[in-house]
């Protein structure tokens, strides 16, 4: 029974490494897919190595049990070590104020060098005991009924860290206590079972780094000439990692704007709050323009929109601002609540706003398809891992959907952020353009943002897009003169000047591998 | 040498206004939303090709960030009087939010500043002179920050990039020696 206990200790602490170990890298190298990448290909090459180093230990080894117990001792130890370590081997490796557009490659890098470092060791260490336990209980039981069980109880264990890891020790926890109780754990559990309970007392040692501020907190923060960056909450969800930062004055001591930032932060928010102010700049002051285009500046009928990936909210100050007077209502669809409850407590809305918006928690292609026939418009601003952009939520299926729930007229305006300059003219941006004008026809506009890497682009379903002209004459008062800025004709691009690509379907999307490359290359 | 002194004098008038406001010489104020702008920008289309025009055309544009409206107003200005500071200073200003271009930046403001520092100006242009010095010498030295950032960039990404390598060629060693390893024999009554 110990020796399934082992096995299933060994395969829990494994598994849950994997995901933990994404988890405690993702402050400073993100989580995009190539971390996860790197981190999955380093477990399972640390796991294979780990088996054939354990069976040959097995073959040569007198005292097999005691081997075990001091693998995971051990592990258990390495472990602690790396938490120890790891943040100022980050520290080391990253530069101070990094873009976004230049981190792809040194998180490439640095992740698989990190999961070599700090995760391979106690992996490997884990893997070789299940062969050692075979060899145990071989002896009393035949090596295929031993080899089974230890199997059985190593998966049944690795499982369980799994999900165990992720639904419940990171959220109610946080990722470094989980991992510092895990490698505790592990040297408790070597000590008991190599009837050294004297030793117990190591499993202390991982416990130590404990003491200090967690030093993720403050890892990739953004910036700001003159200002200082105060981290006001952080929070880990089923997710990812979320951070509430307020940029303040050098000085002040209070106030300043206010940014939700996702895993490695650096330069870039996924909601943006201006203390007193309703436009918090940059791309979400464009989405301002999806109600002109909807024609929505005349009349005073009821309006309803649905904003994806709605975070904090930031674009629907904008968007009330030019509705002015109009009735309207809104559904924010968001997939993380943890998103939504630092918003609310963080990044509030104006007054009013919140009222007439209604939150919703899940995956926005699938919410949407509850969505009545006739929105006025859609916002779509959903990414994940930073910067990558759903797969599901490219496709010029998913837009066939959304133009089916919007009226004749109604827009959909969908921010893009690209790794450059260059990355509007074809790329991944290319490709959604594509599919857009599938869906949509050639009712389609690309913007410009002023002094930014990202664009947005608007389609309109079943009727063209009012000509700039008659843009620049629906402009209400008090829109951000960057707003104009963006919609002069050299910032705006449609028709044959649209950038090109072949569109992602459902069936044949390579939108990850696309901007992988993007990214990877704008870091050069 | 009269354009050159109604250029001038269209600069240097404004000039005051910047000193006053810190805002870019030729400009009329910064608008102060996007329908402002959009009108001034409509009422500046069919201003002709002079130098004051495409001095408000920048002047407008650029603040807003309209780069490729800017970037015309400053191609024409440019044409007009290649060798004028004032364009001069826009050019770099202007190319000063392009990535590509900082090396080419910053060796453009300090050709720009060599060349100010052997001009002997009249007083009326002194003002204009030591304004446009000024502007290069703050542009310089933002300049000169970033590629300190880009060059601690360029290190980390080297570092990353060999990383992989070096913690394999580690994990190699350690496997190496553990390799050497041989467990001892169990101690009696030991499982």
């Amino acid at each position: 029974m110990s020796a399934l206990l082992a096995a299933a200790l060994a395969g829990f602490a494994a598994l849950s490494l994997e995901i933990l170990g994404v988890r405690w890298l993702a402050p400073w190298f993100g989580a995009t897919s190539l971390v996860w990448s790197n981190q999955i290909g380093v477990v399972l090459l640390a796991l294979a190595a780990g088996a054939a180093w354990g069976g040959r230990l097995a073959r040569r080894s007198p005292a097999p049990w005691r081997i075990a117990a001091r693998l995971l001792a051990a592990a258990g130890l390495l472990l602690g070590l790396g938490i120890l370590l790891l943040p100022r081997f980050c520290t080391w490796l990253l530069p101070p104020a990094l873009h976004l557009d230049e981190a792809a490659g040194i998180a490439l890098g640095g992740s698989l060098g990190a999961a070599l470092l700090f995760f391979a060791p106690p992996v490997l260490l884990l893997a070789m005991v299940a062969p050692l336990l075979v060899e145990i209980r071989a002896a009393a039981r035949g090596a295929g009924r031993a080899a089974g069980e230890i199997s059985a109880a190593g998966t049944l264990g690795s499982l369980l860290g799994v999900f165990a890891s992720t639904y419940l020790a990171v959220p109610l926890l946080g990722t470094r206590l989980t991992l510092a109780l895990l490698a505790a754990a592990l040297v408790a559990a070597g000590a008991i079972l190599a009837a050294r309970p004297r030793h117990s007392s190591l499993a202390l040692l991982p416990l130590l780094p404990l003491l200090g501020d967690d030093p993720a907190r403050l890892a990739n923060l953004p910036r700001l000439d003159g200002h200082e960056s105060i981290v006001l909450a952080v929070r880990e969800s089923p997710l990812q990692r979320l951070r509430v930062v307020e940029l303040r004055a050098s000085g002040a001591a209070a106030g300043g704007e206010r940014w939700l930032q996702m895993n490695e932060g650096l330069d870039s928010y996924q909601s943006r709050w201006l203390p007193g102010s309703a436009w918090p700049g940059g791309y979400y002051d464009l989405f301002a323009l999806a109600p002109l285009y909807a024609g929505l500046e005349l009349g005073d009928g009821a309006c309803e929109f649905w904003s994806l990936g709605h975070a904090a909210g930031s674009a629907l100050g904008p968007v009330a601002a030019v509705l002015g007077e109009r009735p309207w209502q809104a559904v924010g669809v968001e997939l993380d609540a943890a998103a939504l409850e630092l918003g609310q407590r963080w990044l509030p809305l104006a007054p009013g706003l919140a009222e007439r918006t209604e939150l919703r928690v899940g995956d926005a292609r699938l919410l949407l398809r509850g969505a009545p026939p006739d929105l006025d418009f859609v916002l779509l601003d959903a990414y994940a891992a930073q910067f990558e952009i759903p797969a599901h939520l490219a496709t010029v299926e998913f837009f066939q959907e959304v133009a089916g729930h919007l009226r004749p007229g109604g827009v959909l305006a969908v921010n893009l952020g690209t790794s450059s300059r260059a990355g509007t003219r074809g790329g991944p941006v290319g490709a959604i353009v594509a599919g857009l004008r599938e869906a949509f026809g050639d009712h389609v506009r690309l913007h410009e943002v002023p002094f930014s890497r990202n664009v947005v682009v608007f389609a309109r379903h079943q009727a063209p897009l009012p000509g700039l002209d008659e843009l620049w004459a629906a402009m209400p008062a008090g829109v951000p003169r960057f707003v104009g800025g963006a919609c002069l004709s050299g910032q705006v691009f449609e028709g044959e000047a649209l950038p090109a690509g072949l569109p992602y379907c459902d069936d044949r999307n390579p939108v990850a591998i696309e901007q992988a490359r993007e990214w990877l290359g704008a870091g050069r | 040498m009269r354009g050159a002194t109604r250029r001038c004098r269209a600069t240097g008038a404004a000039v005051a206004l910047a000193l006053l406001g810190g805002a870019l010489p030729g400009q009329a104020g910064v608008p102060a939303d996007a329908r402002e702008f959009l009108e001034r920008q409509r009422d500046l289309a069919g201003a002709g090709p002079s130098w004051e025009a495409n001095l408000a055309r920048f002047n407008l544009a650029y603040p807003c960030g309209a780069m490729a409206e800017a970037r015309e107003a400053l191609d024409a200005l440019s044409r007009l009087a290649p060798a004028d500071p004032t364009a001069r200073y826009y050019r770099l200003e202007l190319n000063s939010h392009d990535a590509g271009l900082l090396e080419q930046s910053r060796a453009g403001a300090a050709r720009f500043l060599a060349a100010q520092a052997a001009v002997e100006s009249d007083p009326e242009t002194e003002v204009l002179r030591r304004w446009l010095v000024a502007q290069v010498e703050r542009l310089d030295h933002g300049l000169s920050i970033e590629q300190l950032r880009r060059s601690e960039v360029a290190a980390s990404s080297i570092r990353a990039r060999w990383l992989p390598l070096g913690a394999a060629g580690v994990l190699a060693l350690a496997a190496w020696a553990a390799a050497r390893w041989r467990p001892r024999a169990a101690a009696p009554g030991a499982s």
